[in-house]
């Protein structure tokens, strides 16, 4: 992850206004990923953003961001509470994204992600992908998989995958961030992982690979 | 396929597709905004500036006009006797006045009560000054930033 030097931070806090287009530039893709994780509305997900990005040139402006060490952890620390006001005031309800709700006396760590999975993907297309006949259509399935796959996570999930793999921050930062043991990000971060070997294990390895090779 | 190339090859699948990307104009949106909130902030700092020097004035005058009133009326009741004095002379008219106030609201004051009156008013307004603009109270310089 490209982290933004103290200079242009100084820079911008003396009047360079067009220098935080930079900024903008590096973060805007990575964080919207993760504001739509939490409001899942485009809308909504790109007002909560532009609102970070002021909150965060206010922090800039005003001096208040200098003592901070990351740039980038303080940047989507910003962003993750703004999504979070943001489902507040569109949704009325408590947001919780880090503790799972749990009705059933026989659960299990990791079912919900099972069963989140088991009701939003095409079950139909992972059962009868083996039996496609040409390596490219089977590509083209393993991709439609993991798409859907990953539109399907739960956000007890999805936002700390983002966190992992998009913002780039590391297990310690998830957890402060989000107040959970570094235990639960890992776990999460394996279940994720575990579950989407299990859905493809049905096809060859080889086209896997060349997946990978594409 | 090794365990390590499909746990390379998962890795790479979150990272493709837990991306997503904003509207072409949504950075050009933002520097709009950052630009306003600059001439905002700026336009703000200029107004609390105003505000902060007419306020200063005006508990400045609000306490030199009540000292000097009250130093009038605790005068004005043993120097009255004094014709050569402009100050006693003055204290009266105001006491008189005052008293006339009070009197048309059915209230009978003596010099003493009007005295601590003025001087509860007095302190009551410079408390409420400076609580609206030297305790965080005004709105025109709340800090905005975000939270941690």
């Amino acid at each position: 992850m490209r982290e933004i030097s103290p200079e242009i931070i100084t820079r911008i806090k003396n009047g360079e206004t067009d220098l935080f287009r930079e900024i903008v530039d590096v973060f805007k893709d990575r964080a919207f990923s993760l504001t739509m994780k939490i409001l899942k509305n485009r809308e909504e997900a790109e007002d909560a953003l532009q609102e970070s990005f002021l909150r965060l040139y206010r922090a800039i402006a005003s001096g208040s961001f200098e003592s901070r060490a990351k740039f980038s952890t303080y940047f989507y620390t910003i962003v993750y509470n703004a999504a979070v006001d943001s489902y507040r005031k569109y949704y009325s309800g408590s947001f919780n994204v880090t503790s799972i709700e749990i009705n059933d006396a026989n659960y299990r760590d990791g079912d919900e992600l099972s069963k989140s999975i088991e009701q939003k993907i095409d079950k139909s297309v992972y059962r009868s992908a083996h039996g496609t006949v040409d390596r490219v259509s089977e590509i083209n399935e393993i991709k439609k998989i993991v798409r859907e796959y990953v539109d399907a996570i739960p956000g007890q999930y999805s936002v700390i995958l983002n966190m992992f793999y998009i913002n780039e921050m590391s297990h310690e930062e998830i957890s402060t961030l989000l107040k959970i043991p570094v235990g639960t990000v890992k776990n999460r971060i394996f279940r994720a992982k575990q579950k989407l070997k299990d859905l493809l294990s049905g096809f060859y390895k080889e086209e896997l690979f060349e997946y990978l090779k594409n | 396929m090794t365990e390590d190339n499909l746990n390379k090859f998962i890795d790479i699948s979150f990272e493709e597709n837990l991306l997503s990307a904003v509207k072409p104009d949504f950075a050009e949106n933002v520097m709009r905004q950052v630009e306003l909130s600059k001439r905002f902030e700026a336009e703000d700092k200029k107004t609390f500036r105003v505000v902060n020097f007419v306020s200063v004035f005006l508990a400045l005058f609000v306490t030199s006009a009540g000292v000097f009133l009250a130093y009038l009326i605790s005068k004005g009741g043993s120097e009255s006797a004094d014709s050569e004095s402009y100050i006693p002379g003055t204290a009266d008219t105001i006491e008189q006045w005052i008293v006339k106030v009070f009197s048309l609201m059915g209230l009978s004051l003596s010099e003493n009560t009007i005295f601590y009156i003025l001087l509860v008013v007095v302190i009551l307004i410079l408390f409420l000054v400076v609580d609206r603009y030297f305790s965080g109270g005004g709105a025109v310089m709340k800090n905005d930033s975000g939270k941690i």
